[in-house]
């Protein structure tokens, strides 16, 4: 396993120091970049921006997992930052999968019904095993 | 001879200045130099001298009486001969009054004006003047009789009797009788329902329209009733009187535009479909607005979808339905009445109760009217009035502490509060909005963590299209209002600005990748109504609801 951890101090300048110490993670697992925003809420102010470390992996035909455990409220913006990111990497041959969803987060996806255009795994391991295809 | 048989009149006629007319039924005209003499038998019916009898126009010579009364009778004698004088002259015999048809057709004019030489006609149509007379005398008491049953059937005075709610009702039909139809009813325990419609077009053919839209109303509800034993919603309702009516609408190729509310009592909610019709008007303290759906009139379109919308009732509360004879009744100088002096006169009368605000309406819509209600006139005025109601808690900034005692859903109370939001800052609003509604969403009991994420995320996404679309006022601000009846989760968020398009719900999914349009979607999904009001000075409040599970429609 290799793991590249990112420190991305500049994302949000409000964390409290405890979040700060949670920061967000690009590990690469099995082939497959897992990336674990720390935004609890994702809404207009950060939707630009809480994905931006995932801004070089668009260009290539990346395999990506979004682990989304730590984001307890997601707003219509942080929602179009993810399916925008998705069009963008499938685009270039790669792909996009969500995993641990909190439930509220889940019923959101849900209601837009973003399993038509990629897959949401209830954990991370089953995510990255189903794309690095050893499940 | 009747007088409209045009094929054999001129065989009945003479040549005036030979002496003698004959007449039918032994009525006959002699005229001379001397004058003109109307005879039956021996009997002199009318004289008329003069000089120059002959420079005179019919009516002059025959003094008719009623001339104009009774002219609309011969109307179809002889269609298009104007060079025909013809009048209806009385003559008295010995026992009464006898009706003479004298048709004049001028044969010699020595100039534009004077004529030398006539033909006379002169018929006895006593018996058929009698018989057309006796025919509308029977059409007016018939007439009469309908629109008292017209009156009754379309028009029902409200009978229900309530300490929680003021009710009151006028109608004024701009003939004897029109298509406005009204009506309150009660099907089950707490809730009230309310009617107000208007069938296209004027009269006993609108008046017939409306009472089988009427009828077909309460065997459709009936139905409902029958196969299911929820209470059925308003747009259950007027979706299936739709079915019920559309083929006979298309056959008269009318509409009908009906606005159908309900009041719940104990989710203290007013519920209502509007059908293309005018808007309803509701009152709350000093504000005012109004509550307009999206549906179009009954028979506009095939099988069309009704949308209820939801609005949160509190004591004092009034809301007003009426046609639009009176907000499209018209001044001297062809000013509308409008919708908006209708806000204002209700908003200054609904402190005095239903009655008063509904006749102060009827009396200033008609002093305003250049000459009276030209369309029928129907107002149906709804007062929620103040009662013992328990505010298990009244939180205002700063939020007062929980009461442990409150439990949505088994008592009667509510839970309610507000918060101004300075929207300079969104992100801070939105942030604040967040952390006070998480708070009182806590306290619904009947629904889990998960749909009050859900609720929450609605809600912010509701302050955020305000904040995106519509405020516009220079100090950008917004009210937000919660209210926790039994049954319903409503919240009001009250700016100054602009409309936009509350309405559409996109079929937004990820399929289409786009990055915005996501926001609306999720607040019709997760909210059971969404209506953005309009009130006086462009203020606009969006209204949502959310029924809870302990809701009992």
């Amino acid at each position: 396993v290799t793991s590249l951890f990112i420190p991305l101090l500049t994302c949000d300048r409000r964390r409290t120091e405890k979040e700060i110490l949670v920061q967000s993670i690009i590990e690469e697992v099995q082939g497959v970049i897992v990336f674990r925003p720390v935004e609890r809420t994702v809404d207009q102010s950060n939707a630009s921006t809480f994905l931006a470390p995932l801004a070089g992996y668009t260009s290539e035909n990346h395999k990506i997992v979004i682990d989304l455990s730590e984001t307890s409220f997601l707003s219509s913006a942080g929602l179009g930052a993810i399916v925008m990111l998705i069009r963008d990497v499938r685009s270039a041959g790669g792909q996009v999968y969500l995993c641990a969803p909190t439930p509220t987060v889940k019923a959101l996806f849900k209601l837009v019904r973003i399993d038509n255009i990629t897959r949401i795994f209830e954990t991370r391991t089953a995510a990255v095993n189903d794309m690095s295809g050893t499940s | 001879m009747m007088p409209d048989d045009t094929a054999n009149w001129m065989e009945h006629l003479a040549v005036v200045n030979s002496a003698s007319a004959f007449a039918g039924n032994g009525v006959y005209a002699i005229c001379d130099k001397q004058g003109l003499w109307i005879l039956h038998g021996a009997e002199t019916l009318a004289v008329y001298m003069g000089s120059n009898q002959a420079g005179r126009t019919l009516p002059e010579w025959l003094g008719i009486d009623d001339l104009d009364a009774y002219k609309h009778l011969f109307e179809r004698a002889l269609p298009g001969a104007d060079c025909i004088e013809e009048a209806l002259a009385t003559g008295r015999s010995k026992t009464r009054f006898r009706w003479l048809s004298v048709r004049v057709l001028p044969l010699d004019r020595l100039n534009d004006s004077v004529c030398s030489c006539c033909l006379i006609y002169i018929a006895d149509v006593t018996s058929r003047v009698d018989a057309i007379e006796q025919v509308a005398r029977s059409q007016a008491r018939e007439i009469d009789a309908s629109a008292r049953l017209q009156a009754a059937v379309l028009l029902s005075d409200p009978e229900i009797k309530s300490g929680s709610f003021d009710l009151a009702s006028a109608t004024m039909p701009s003939r004897f009788v029109d298509g406005d139809f009204l009506d309150v009813f009660q099907l089950t325990e707490g809730k009230i329902d309310l009617i107000l419609g208007d069938v296209m077009g004027k009269g006993m053919e609108a008046a017939t329209l409306g009472t089988l839209i009427k009828f077909k109303l309460f065997r459709s509800l009936a139905g409902l009733l029958h196969n299911s034993s929820a209470l059925p919603s308003v747009a259950q309702i007027c979706a299936l009187l739709e079915q019920a009516v559309s083929s006979h609408l298309a056959t008269q190729r009318n509409i009908v535009t009906m606005a159908y509310g309900r009041m719940h009592e104990r989710a203290q909610a007013f519920e209502f479909t509007d059908c293309g019709h005018t808007p309803i008007i509701h009152v709350r303290g000093t504000a005012c607005r109004m509550l307009k759906g999206s549906d179009m009139p009954l028979g506009f379109a095939d099988k069309q979808e009704f949308r209820s919308f939801l609005v949160p009732v509190r004591p004092g509360d009034v809301f007003l339905l009426y046609s639009d004879g009176l907000s499209e009744c018209v001044s001297a100088s062809g000013e509308f009445f409008g919708e908006e002096k209708i806000m204002y006169i209700s908003k200054g009368a609904a402190t005095e109760g239903a009655r008063v605000l509904v006749n102060q309406l009827v009396r200033l819509g008609f002093e305003f009217s250049a000459s009276g209600f030209s369309d029928d006139v129907s107002l149906l005025c709804l007062k929620s009035l103040p009662r013992e109601l328990v505010v298990l808690e009244r939180a205002t900034p700063p939020m007062a502490k929980t009461c442990r005692h409150c439990s949505v859903g088994q008592g009667t109370g509510a839970i309610e509060g507000s918060l101004r939001l300075a929207m300079v800052d969104v992100s801070r609003a939105l942030a604040s909005l967040r952390k006070r509604l998480a708070v009182v969403f806590r306290k619904i009991r009947c629904i889990d963590e998960t749909e009050r994420g859900l609720l929450l995320i609605a809600c912010h996404e509701a302050l955020s299209n305000i904040a995106d679309h519509g405020i516009t006022a220079a100090n950008k601000s917004c009210l937000a209002e919660w209210r926790i009846t039994e049954g319903l989760l409503s919240l009001e968020f009250t700016y100054q600005g602009r409309d936009y398009d509350w309405l559409e719900r996109p079929d937004t999914t990820a399929l289409q990748y786009g990055e915005r349009g996501y926001g609306l979607s999720i607040i019709h999904s997760v909210m059971d109504s969404v209506l953005l009001c309009n009130g006086l000075h462009d203020e606009k409040t969006l209204v949502l609801c959310r029924r809870l599970t302990c809701w009992k429609p």
